[in-house]
C-alpha cells in the first residue's frame, strides 16, 4: 500500500481501517473491544467518544454474534474520518430483506435496549442484507 | 461466589479474597490494579464489593459491567439478604457498561423496588449517565455524581 493510497482508504484521518474477522462467540467482545481501543489511539478520543465507540462496536458485535450460529464469522470493519467513525458489522444471514429496527424497550424490560443504544451513540444506523450477510452500518460522531 | 455478610463476587477466577473484609482503602497498594495502569481499553474483569462503614449498603464496582460482568453484579445483589434500607453501588472505577450491564442493572433496581428502596448509582462516567439517559433507566434511579480526585 503506498502512502497516497493509504490515505485514501482511511477517510482523511491518517489511520488505516480496522478490519477484523471473528469467531461468533461471545467470549470475542473484550477481545474485540481491547483492538478498537488500540486501534483508535491515534485519533485521541476523550473517554466519552471513546466510549460511545466501543459501546457501539460492542452491541452491534453481541447482536451479530447472537444472529449467529457457533463456528460462524462476524466481521468487523471500522473507518475513521476526522468527525466520526464508521462502523460495519456483518454476519451470514438466511434472510432476503431488510431488517426492521426494533423500538425502543420499555425503560425497566429485562433487555431488548442494544440496538436502541446503538442509534442514539451513532448516525445513520442501517440493517441491510447484502449476498446473504447483514450489515449493520452506523457513524458514531466525534470530536474533531 | 458472594457470602451473606461481606458481600464479595468476581468475574474472573484469581486473585480475590472474597473472605476477608473490604480493604477500607482501596487505592491502598493496589496500584497495579486501579484501572489507571491499565491499557486503555483493556478487559477488566468486575469484582463487587461491600463497603463497610458506610451509612447505608454500598457496593464498590470495579471492571466492566458487561456480559462477564453482568451476572457477577446480580449474584452480589441477590446475596444481600434485603435492600430496605436503600442500596448504592460505586461506579467510580467501572470503565464499561453496556446493555448488558443495564439490563443487570434493572434487575437490582427492580429488587431495590421489591423492597420498597430506591437504588442510587455514585459516580458514574459520563457515558453511563448517557446511556441510562437515553434508555430512560435514569428516572428509576438516583444518581449521586460524587467529586472526583477524592483520593479513591
Amino acid at each position: 500500500v503506498t502512502p497516497s493510497a493509504g490515505r485514501a482508504a482511511s477517510g482523511g484521518s491518517g489511520v488505516p481501517p480496522f478490519d477484523r474477522s471473528v469467531t461468533a462467540t461471545a467470549k470475542v467482545l473484550p477481545e474485540i473491544r481491547q483492538s478498537v481501543a488500540h486501534w483508535v489511539e491515534p485519533l485521541e478520543l476523550d473517554e466519552d467518544d471513546l466510549g460511545a465507540v466501543q459501546v457501539v462496536v460492542s452491541e452491534l458485535v453481541a447482536n451479530a454474534v447472537e444472529a449467529s450460529v457457533d463456528g460462524e464469522k462476524v466481521s468487523v470493519r471500522l473507518t475513521a474520518a476526522p468527525d466520526a467513525v464508521s462502523v460495519e458489522v456483518a454476519n451470514r444471514s438466511g434472510r432476503t430483506r431488510p431488517v426492521p429496527i426494533p423500538p425502543m424497550a420499555e425503560p425497566l424490560a429485562p433487555r431488548g435496549r442494544g440496538l436502541a443504544i446503538v442509534r442514539s451513540l451513532s448516525h445513520d444506523l442501517a440493517l441491510v442484507e447484502v449476498n446473504g450477510h447483514t450489515v449493520a452500518s452506523c457513524r458514531v460522531p466525534i470530536q474533531p | 461466589v458472594a457470602g451473606t455478610g461481606s458481600t464479595s463476587a468476581q468475574g474472573g477466577d484469581s486473585g480475590s479474597t472474597p473472605a476477608a473484609p473490604p480493604d477500607p482503602d482501596p487505592a491502598d497498594g493496589r496500584a497495579e490494579d486501579d484501572g489507571s495502569a491499565r491499557e486503555p481499553g483493556a478487559p477488566l474483569p468486575l469484582v463487587v464489593e461491600a463497603v463497610d462503614g458506610a451509612p447505608r449498603p454500598v457496593l464498590k464496582l470495579r471492571g466492566d459491567l458487561d456480559q462477564t460482568g453482568a451476572p457477577v453484579l446480580t449474584r452480589a445483589v441477590d446475596a444481600l439478604p434485603s435492600l430496605s434500607d436503600g442500596l448504592a453501588l460505586d461506579f467510580d472505577q467501572v470503565p464499561f457498561v453496556d446493555s448488558s450491564g443495564l439490563s443487570a442493572l434493572i434487575h437490582v433496581i427492580r429488587r431495590a423496588a421489591a423492597d420498597g428502596a430506591v437504588l442510587t448509582i455514585q459516580r458514574p462516567n459520563p457515558l453511563l449517565v448517557r446511556l441510562l439517559e437515553t434508555t430512560g433507566v435514569d428516572v428509576h434511579l438516583v444518581i449521586e455524581p460524587a467529586p472526583r480526585g477524592d483520593g479513591a
